[in-house]
């Protein structure tokens, strides 16, 4: 029987702290939906290197200004959509997130560029707009069920 | 960012004992490792079973707490948590790292405990 759609909403500072409380925050509400446990998780951690992404990039660690999030839930799963004040994206698109390389002896182990790595491998339809001096993120979390509130 | 250190023979059982390791504590973790692992012998393996969330951050730090301990010595990781075996395994971290599922695969049932 489908219900009401999901429409969560949230304004937050740019800062480590902040983003943690919503991604807590957006799990509570997911689970409370009956979302399973391990797309729950999956949710949280893409959320969570966008929204990392914006406070240490967009922002460069200085929270001059929110982070918008919206999250609607469709009929596979979740739209995605973020939006910040900070600097674009450089060269104005998504880095390609190719999955850094395993070196051939653990002193070269990359420790960055997992980030993107991680987001490609997981959301699809990605889209980056800079529109009026904000950047417009939006990606898709495809979910086994469709989620209801009803 | 609270670990807690074990001598288990030659070896040092370091456990995480936070829920996340991710962007705001990622520093404080590096810093906490190089702590204490600084006079660890030719093993060094870390509990993640507290560990619910390890997002890129995180991994980076472990990435860093094993270039830390230099050529010498290594970094076991034990235990993690699905949604954290689910990052390690897309990354193919597990193939960097020995992840033992539990304290016996680690150690080797009959391992000696000693206090440190």
């Amino acid at each position: 029987m489908p219900g009401d759609r999901l429409t969560y909403r949230r304004r937050i500072d740019a800062t480590p702290d902040a983003v943690r409380v919503v991604l807590n925050d957006l799990c509570l509400v997911l689970s409370a939906l009956s979302v399973a446990q391990d797309e729950t998780a999956t949710v949280e951690l893409v959320l969570a290197e966008v929204l990392n992404n914006i406070v240490e990039h967009a922002y460069q660690g200085v929270p001059a200004g929110p982070i918008e999030i919206e999250v609607t839930s469709d009929d596979c799963g979740l739209e995605v959509r973020l939006c910040d004040w900070g600097l674009p994206m450089p060269g104005g698109q998504l880095p390609p997130g190719a999955c850094p390389r395993i070196a051939a002896i653990p002193a070269d182990t990359p420790e960055g560029g997992y980030g993107w790595f991680l987001i490609r491998a997981l959301a699809s339809d990605l889209s980056y707009v800079r529109l009026e001096g904000r950047n417009l993120l939006g990606f898709h979390l495809d979910l086994a069920r469709a989620v209801a509130t009803a | 960012m609270q670990l807690s250190v074990e001598q288990r023979g030659d070896d040092l059982l370091v456990a995480v004992r936070e829920d996340r390791i991710d962007a705001a504590v990622a520093v404080q973790f590096k810093d906490a490792m190089r702590r204490a692992t600084e006079s660890a012998g030719r093993r060094v393996v870390l509990d993640l079973s507290q560990v619910g969330f390890l997002d890129s951050s995180g991994l980076g730090a472990l990435v860093a707490a094993m270039k830390a301990l230099g050529p010498d010595r290594r970094l076991d990781l034990m235990a993690p948590t699905p949604a954290v075996q689910k990052v390690f395994r897309l990354t193919r971290m597990d193939s960097i790292f020995a992840i033992h599922p539990d304290d016996a695969s680690a150690f080797g049932v009959g391992t000696l405990a000693r206090a440190g």
